[in-house]
């Protein structure tokens, strides 16, 4: 066995630390050189220098050697982790050009070194295999979430909905810690595989099902599934929009890629059962509840909703009801058909939120009225919104509606007796049914109501269309041609043996 | 037996000073209270052998959190208030039932699993050298892949409280001078 | 020397006062001294299960804990800069007053 020195670790975490760079190049730069110009000069400025560092962090992350697993007992490097590193970044490119388009806050160099630090979280979450790594890199991830919730500090809703997000993340922070302390406790060990290793033939003690329930709320919170919801419309409505286009998208991704690893790696064998009529205490029946109560919930609050952001947020509550039954799968499809499910609707987030910052900016509000008319008013804004809410609303072509198809058919056929776990796939379906109610309700807005008199032209930035067309192409690509991704994923989970 | 007399005395301190956060009815008092329980789990750590813990606990936990709390207390709260808001007291018998719950799931669970009767403690004490050699060290076994990512957490605590908590001049919002 | 039950048991105990006092409490400031209270319970369990653990090289259990006061650190420190900023805003750090998100 080599031993490892520092610069050993360093290039094992190239992408990262080409990113921490970037951050420190980023506030650096733009307090000392940029001070005097203008707040659209100094964030075009910053976030070309984010993208350009997180561009080459994309590079640098194709060219690794893959970790020897004696070397470092805390993280992961494979083809998998890399891949949804390179997705979590390119989320945070899409983010940082988003951003141009709303003017909330003078600290511009700031705000961005945090989005770099938000995804440095991220990229660790995804890469950790081991409680403390886990633990030190998720609270990364939420600390400076919830400060780029709180940047626009000239609105109220921003500090209250920042507030809001750190006290809830904190109990929940205090319960993922308390289980971990009883795993520990149980195993002797807080490496994920050495700990499945150890539960192997205990899978039902007690204590391993309260630990487990703990750390299921803690990370049930990050993914925002009901009943550890409450924060997310507070915070998807009171954030910057682009901070909460991030917490929406990168965050999401994170927290599902880990809650896979968490369950299918770390509690391997304390799966417990699922199926109708056949339930069995473990992870899977905990996340039934979960998936349960989020797609209900999820669904009815949001037709009540009349702001585009908590549309989004509780139809954000509702996909993680969705695509928990494909981690209760736990097979290899699932596991593909949960990644896809994430990436693809992470990437519409990104592209849905972005045209309610323009909208936003330029009318002043993201209520349903603001929309009025868009179609008129800016016929390829329109355009973008149709293509990512229906997506969201799962229609073919969209990415939305593959990654609903793969969801539901590796759930169904996960369990060959007495029809596994058909009974939450046919509630999914049913509730996909009342989503399209509400997507529809706000695309009427946009394209068959006129736009009420006097209403300005809505004109996005360069930069920010070119971004929401993009993103719009990459939807129906995905959607169009899905084996695009679905075959780099199998490649990867391969290799990976997650 | 000294170490059960220390254990039980300093848990009954813990538990009432902890009894006194949840149920003191003035902000000031409940950071006090706050205080005292970190002082109990540092005398803990001490029976547990963990003394350099112990000292990490005193010094950072007491010298820094509790001492920024009350900062923060002194700063926007006014500490002669006697009495402030609590919840209606239909919610807190709800939550403190729920909590008592909670507190029998967990005992239960654990003394069904009877951790005593496995563990018989070895002599061993994490003494400061070992510590800072694991905690710097790269290779297996080492921590100095959380403790990077833990100075990037750093980073953007300092950074963001910094943005947070100034008072910007230019959006007329901050009266209240420096943060 | 008491068993390692007591510890355990006493951890518990802290987290549920901590649990009552975080969702009890309506000031912003007491429910962050509710979130210590955890914190300090789940360190309690990490130290005492490292202390009954028969391999003595191993540290995990007191890394834990050190990486955990760190973080709490940041945390109170982000948690107060919030409170602060919220405070400009409301006057007040009452909860049940910030009340301008609904629906």
């Amino acid at each position: 066995m080599n031993t490892v020195n520092y610069l050993g670790l360093l290039r094992l975490l190239a992408p990262e630390t080409v990113l921490t760079i970037t951050g420190l190049i980023v506030l650096f730069f733009d307090a000392g050189v940029m001070r005097r110009q203008s707040i659209p000069r100094r964030q075009q400025v910053a976030a070309f220098l984010l993208s350009a560092g997180a561009m080459l962090a994309i590079g640098w992350s194709r060219h690794y050697s893959l970790a020897d697993p004696n070397s470092t007992s805390m993280l992961v490097i494979d083809p998998l982790t890399q891949l949804m590193k390179q997705v979590i970044l390119f989320l945070t490119i899409f983010t940082a050009l988003v951003s141009l388009e709303s003017k909330f806050t003078p600290h511009v160099g700031e705000y961005f070194a945090l989005l770099a630090l938000a995804t440095l979280g991220m990229m660790f979450l995804v890469s950790s295999v081991d409680l403390l790594m886990l633990f030190v890199s998720l609270e990364l991830t939420s600390l400076s979430l919830y400060i780029l919730t709180a940047f626009q500090k000239d609105k109220l809703e921003s500090s209250e909905a920042a507030l809001k997000y750190f006290l809830l993340g904190g109990v929940s922070a205090a319960f993922l810690l308390f289980g971990m302390s009883w795993v520990y406790g149980l195993t002797g060990e807080t490496n994920l595989i050495r700990i499945a290793g150890q539960l192997r033939d205990r899978a039902t003690d007690p204590v391993l099902l309260a630990a487990m329930v703990m750390m299921l709320i803690g990370l049930g919170f990050k993914i925002a599934a009901a009943p550890f919801h409450l924060w997310a419309p507070d915070v998807y409505q009171g954030a910057p929009t682009p901070s909460a286009a991030l917490i929406a998208s990168g965050s999401k991704v994170a927290g599902f890629f880990v809650l896979a690893r968490m369950t299918l790696a770390g509690l391997a064998g304390a799966e417990g059962s699922g199926v109708w009529n056949g339930f069995a205490p473990g992870w899977v029946p905990v996340l039934a509840v979960l998936a349960v109560l989020s797609m209900t919930l999820g669904n009815l609050a949001a037709i009540a909703q009349t702001r585009v952001k908590r549309l989004l947020a509780y139809s954000a509550i509702a996909h993680a009801g969705y695509m928990l039954p494909a981690l209760m799968a736990h097979n290899t499809m699932g596991t593909i058909a949960l990644l896809y499910y994430v990436t693809t609707y992470a990437l519409t987030m990104v592209g849905a939120f972005g045209v309610v910052a323009v909208v936003e900016q330029q009318t002043g509000s993201d209520a349903y009225d603001a929309f009025t008319g868009l179609s008129r008013r800016s016929p390829a804004l329109a355009v973008c919104l149709l293509v990512f809410l229906l997506s969201l609303a799962g229609l073919p072509p969209f990415a939305g509606f593959f990654a609903k198809f793969y969801v539901f058919t590796a759930a169904a056929s996960a369990s060959t007796r007495s029809l596994g776990l058909l009974w939450l796939v046919i509630l999914a379906l049913a509730m996909s049914v009342v989503s399209l109610y509400y997507y529809l309700q706000l695309l009427k807005q946009a394209f068959a109501v006129d736009p009420p008199a006097g209403a300005k032209i809505i004109r996005p930035l360069p930069a920010t269309l070119f971004t929401l067309v993009f993103l719009a192409l990459l939807v129906l690509l995905l959607g169009a041609l899905p084996h695009l991704l679905v075959n780099k994923l199998q490649a990867a989970l391969v290799v990976s043996g997650l | 037996m000294p170490f059960k007399f220390f254990f039980y005395l300093i848990a009954l301190f813990v538990l009432y000073s902890a009894y006194f956060v949840v149920t003191a009815r003035n902000l000031f008092r409940s950071a006090m209270g706050l205080l005292a329980v970190l002082i109990g789990i540092a005398g803990m750590y001490l029976l547990l052998n963990a003394q350099f813990l112990s000292a990490v606990q005193v010094v950072v936990y007491i010298g820094g959190i509790v001492v920024l709390m009350v900062f923060a207390i002194l700063l926007i709260a006014d500490v002669t208030q006697k009495v402030f808001e609590q919840s209606p007291r239909w919610r807190q018998g709800l939550i403190g039932a729920a909590s008592l719950l909670w507190f029998s799931l967990l005992a239960g669970s654990m003394l069904s699993y009877r951790f005593g009767a496995a563990a018989a403690a070895v002599d061993k004490s994490g003494s400061i050298r070992e510590i800072g050699r694991a905690l710097l060290s790269p290779a297996a076994g080492g921590y100095a892949l959380p403790f990077e990512v833990i100075s990037l957490l750093l980073i953007a605590a300092l950074v963001g409280a910094v943005t947070v908590a100034r008072a910007d001049a230019d959006n007329g919002e901050g009266k209240e001078g420096k943060a | 020397m008491p068993a390692l039950n007591h510890y355990l048991v006493l951890a518990a105990i802290l987290f549920s006062l901590g649990l009552t006092a975080a969702l009890t409490r309506r000031n912003a400031i007491m429910v962050l001294i509710g979130i210590e209270l955890m914190l300090n319970a789940a360190n309690l369990n990490f130290i005492a299960f490292w202390r009954f653990r028969p391999n003595p090289d191993e540290m995990v259990g007191i890394m834990f804990v050190l990486f955990s006061i760190a973080i709490a650190a940041a945390e109170a420190a982000i948690g107060l800069a919030l409170i602060i900023s919220l405070y400009r805003h409301y006057r007040t750090t009452d909860l049940d007053q910030v009340d301008a998100l609904k629906g």
